[in-house]
């Protein structure tokens, strides 16, 4: 269940270290073959100080939960979401500057809003949005992801 | 790269990146396809980015729930269309990036996705766009929505 007394509350901190070679990794899974991602002479010769991050990079973060998150169960458990029922409903991201390795940003995951409606075949379908700051080793923001995971009545094979 | 089972099923195309001088209301990007999606794509997603939900990558997991298979994460689906927003946006120039989830991507599938500008504006002092994207399987299904805005560089 869960409880719309976390909204506006801190769920989570996470670190998010921006690193070549996962970024090589990353890159790779989502079939990006750019050498942008693989080359600091090629990312150099574009204009970037250093190898950037793809896109949905901050994706990379499910590994690095603090200390505390990780004890509790991760962020579905945190939430009181069923892994059975959840599915991806919208995710963002807005950019302050491009990550790079060598990056080493921290957040922390904030409950934006919670809701519910009725789904389409039967029951009560709840929206849960939270929202990621990451800032610099400087402290400076340099990306927002904001991320809505749906919660379905049912288990979603069902 | 016969060496790593599975790999690289996507096609090698580059579009071509926006200018000041080419971007324009309507037009349209390529055409990026990737697939048929494999269980080993998603194996590759779940080691690199940490989703470890076993419907993603447990059969046994997925049938018991009740599923005819392991289905994509939707961020895999989301960090495919990505290749197209940084090629054709340019990767230095995006200011944000938005996804929907419209519909599960399962194993065997081909997806295309492809974009189109919606909106070149001045704002800040610097040119944008605004461009909106899809993804959709082979049979036209949509799986995913999105939205992009960068800035727009002269040559």
């Amino acid at each position: 269940m869960v409880d719309d007394a976390l909204i506006g509350k801190v769920v989570g901190r996470v670190r998010l270290p921006v690193e070549a070679g996962k970024i090589m990794e990353f890159a790779s899974a989502v079939h990006d073959f750019n050498p942008l991602y693989r080359s600091a002479e090629a990312a150099s010769a574009r204009g970037f100080s250093g190898i950037p991050a793809p896109p949905t990079f901050a994706a990379t973060v499910n590994h690095f939960p603090d200390e505390e998150l990780r004890r509790r169960g991760g962020l579905l458990s945190v939430l009181g979401l069923d892994p059975q029922r959840v599915l991806g409903g919208e995710q963002s991201w807005t950019y302050l500057r491009t990550l790079h390795a060598g990056d080493q940003l921290t957040g922390e995951m904030l409950v934006k809003a919670i809701s519910r409606k009725a789904g389409s075949r039967g029951g009560e379908m709840v929206f849960v949005t939270t929202e990621t700051v990451f800032n610099d080793a400087q402290g400076e923001p340099v990306l927002i992801h904001s991320n809505t995971i749906i919660e379905t009545a049912k288990t979603v094979g069902s | 790269m016969s060496f790593i089972p599975g790999a690289v099923t996507s096609n090698e195309e580059v579009a071509d990146q926006l200018w000041t001088d080419t971007a324009r209301e309507g037009l349209t990007s390529a055409v990026y396809t990737e697939g048929p999606v494999s269980r080993t794509d998603i194996v590759r997603y779940a080691g690199a980015s940490g989703d470890f939900n076993p419907l993603h990558h447990d059969e046994v997991v997925a049938k018991e729930a009740g599923l005819p298979s392991v289905f994509a994460m939707g961020m895999l689906g989301a960090g495919y269309l990505a290749r197209l927003v940084s090629d054709w946006l340019g990767l230095q120039n995006l200011q944000h990036f938005r996804v929907r989830f419209a519909a599960q991507v399962w194993p065997g599938e081909v997806l295309h996705s492809s974009g189109s500008v919606t909106r070149v504006y001045e704002e800040d002092g610097e040119s944008r766009v605004e461009a909106a994207f899809s993804m959709t399987n082979a049979e036209g299904e949509i799986k995913i929505r999105a939205s992009a805005t960068a800035r727009l560089e002269s040559r």
